[in-house]
């Protein structure tokens, strides 16, 4: 997508914790930079600090050194008065989603408005407006208990846009959620993201919501970001270990224990060698595999695959195995290579 | 017999509502400021905090009828006299407002940290996430628990004989025990077991009213 202006920049954010042995650094010299309209995905395992970045971002903590620039201003430097203005524009959804259970969805999603002195009926237009938006205008007279988990964060969802909101920032706000309702709200914040131009941070562990929506992602660990990139880069072109053992639960491209015991490196008589062939984004769309058991007439036994959807790119593996014969193999991946898809010799066994 | 019934439920309803309505205002206030420099308050002051809680732990922990007497110069101070109904006010209103503050304190601070940490990120001041968020969640346990301060508040004031405040108690005391007058004694266990019920069913109703619908 085209980068648009900057809405929100950081420079090299720094935190540390003191803790009983000495201060401990929980971010280390983040710096990363959100443009309008853009969803950012940030992902690292429990503890590498992404839910602190968060927190600096909404004025939850102080960051330690470093610049947080929203518009013209730096949030770091602002004095309490104009810091509350500033948060007013930056939404935050929780993954517990923090509504007050003694209020009604209505007063739930009302409550910045009336924070912010807004007054009937604007307050009114505004919450059903808001209600609609993210789908729940059957349920303003509802109370979150008696809501579903889902239902419960779009109320949150609709909670954090209630003011004008420039930025909204999620914090795990899926992990509570199955599958199903995860796919749902994702859904939503790509609705939201076109028809109100939002810009989104999602703060998560889980590959599923990066490759759903995010355009561009940073990868954190221990405090630092390991790496960064466009969704699809990084989804199909990981570099730092930490990326990649997050991308391998993810991908499942892993051989079954069974097959991965019988491998053995070196070619023996009559092995099968199993491959794997690896389709990039704008690959996936040609019929290689039947092109290329018509063309060769080799009889491919499939032992595991995946493809993947992300925006509107495919990408995804597949894993065959087939009689070893040093010619027809090189044969094909030469063939598959032409064509953008990689191939990996895994190894060789013996049915 | 009827008649002196009466005027020692006035008597007791006077001393009961009074001091609950000061308790419900000091203790509402002092409770909200333990909270807020509480450990987990929004302006934690540690040192502050220490100091006001030991003073209401201190207080609390002084049988009632001994902060009656401890109570008479300050008593006289204040209402001029330290006999009658209305200086036995003043010592109930004291442990009103204590036991309100504690349980004020200890309500707010069962709220999740995430509701607080939601109104901070709305960018709301202080006073109105106290007010607007805080405040509504606690309501309903908070009048749970001025229920049963109030029950021990009309507990508190059989004890304000000792200073002539009169009250179903000390009607019962004098008439039921010390003139062995049996009736009298049932008839005010009676009445006194009517009044707790009438204010256990009140709080029930009104906490439930505040609980979700």
């Amino acid at each position: 997508m085209a980068l648009s202006e900057p809405l929100l920049t950081i420079e090299s954010l720094s935190k540390s914790f003191q803790q009983s042995q000495g201060a401990e650094n929980i971010l280390n010299d983040i710096s990363l930079t959100l443009y309008k309209g853009s969803i950012v995905g940030i992902i690292g395992r429990s503890g590498a600090g992404k839910s602190t970045f968060l927190r600096c971002l909404n004025g939850l903590e102080k960051p330690d050194a470093g610049r947080i620039l929203f518009g013209d201003q730096d949030l770091c430097q602002l004095n309490e008065a104009d810091l509350r203005k500033c948060r007013q524009k930056i939404g935050v959804v929780f993954q517990t989603y923090n509504l007050l259970q003694s209020k009604t969805v209505f007063d739930n999603i009302a409550l910045p408005l009336i924070l912010a002195g807004i007054k009937m009926p604007f307050l009114n237009q505004r919450v059903e407006a808001v209600a609609d938006l993210v789908g729940l205008s059957d349920k303003l007279l509802s109370y979150p208990h008696q809501l579903s988990g889902g239902q419960c964060q779009r109320v949150a969802i609709a909670r954090a846009l209630a003011i004008e909101t420039e930025v909204l920032l999620c914090d795990e706000f899926t992990s509570a959620l199955d599958p199903e309702t995860t796919l749902d709200i994702l859904n939503l914040l790509l609705r939201l993201r076109q028809k109100l131009g939002l810009t989104i941070v999602l703060v998560t562990h889980d590959m599923n919501v990066i490759k759903h929506c995010s355009d561009f992602v940073y990868v954190l660990d221990k405090g630092s970001v390991v790496e960064q990139g466009a969704t699809i880069d990084i989804l199909t072109h990981a570099q730092h270990p930490v990326t990649q053992s997050l991308l391998r639960e993810f991908l499942k491209d892993q051989l079954p224990d069974f097959i991965q015991e019988k491998l053995h490196i070196s070619v023996r008589d009559n092995d099968d060698v199993v491959l794997k062939l690896m389709f990039h984004d704008r690959t996936s769309t040609k019929p290689l595999i039947s092109t290329l058991v018509q063309e060769c007439h080799l009889p491919l036994n499939i032992i595991g695959g995946n493809l993947h959807h992300s925006g509107e790119n495919t990408f995804g593996h597949l894993i065959v195995s087939l009689k070893h014969e040093s010619k027809t193999l090189t044969s094909i991946t030469t063939y598959l290579k032409d064509n953008g898809v990689s191939v990996e010799i895994l190894g060789y066994l013996q049915w | 017999m009827v008649d002196l019934l009466v005027f020692s439920l006035l008597q007791t309803l006077l001393m009961v509502a009074a001091s609950l309505t000061v308790g419900v205002v000091g203790g509402f206030a002092l409770g909200t400021l333990l909270y807020r420099i509480g450990a987990q308050g929004l302006r934690p002051k540690p040192l502050l905090y220490r100091v006001l809680s030991f003073g209401v732990n201190s207080a609390r922990s002084i049988p009632y009828i001994i902060l009656i007497v401890l109570l008479i110069p300050f008593t006289r101070l204040l209402v001029g006299s330290s006999i009658g109904t209305l200086a036995a006010i003043v010592p109930l209103s004291l442990a009103a407002i204590l036991l309100i503050a504690r349980a004020t304190e200890d309500t707010f601070k069962t709220i999740p940290k995430g509701l607080v940490e939601m109104g901070i990120s709305l960018g709301v001041s202080h006073r109105q996430i106290i007010l607007k968020i805080i405040f509504p969640e606690a309501l309903s346990p908070l009048i749970d628990q001025i229920t049963s301060i109030t029950i021990t508040l009309i507990g508190f004031s059989a004890m304000a004989g000792t200073v002539g405040g009169g009250g179903l108690g000390d009607l019962a005391i004098r008439y039921g025990y010390q003139r062995y007058e049996i009736l009298f004694m049932v008839v005010i266990v009676f009445v006194l077991l009517g009044l707790v019920q009438t204010v256990q069913v009140i709080g029930n109703r009104c906490a439930r009213y505040y609980r979700y619908y």
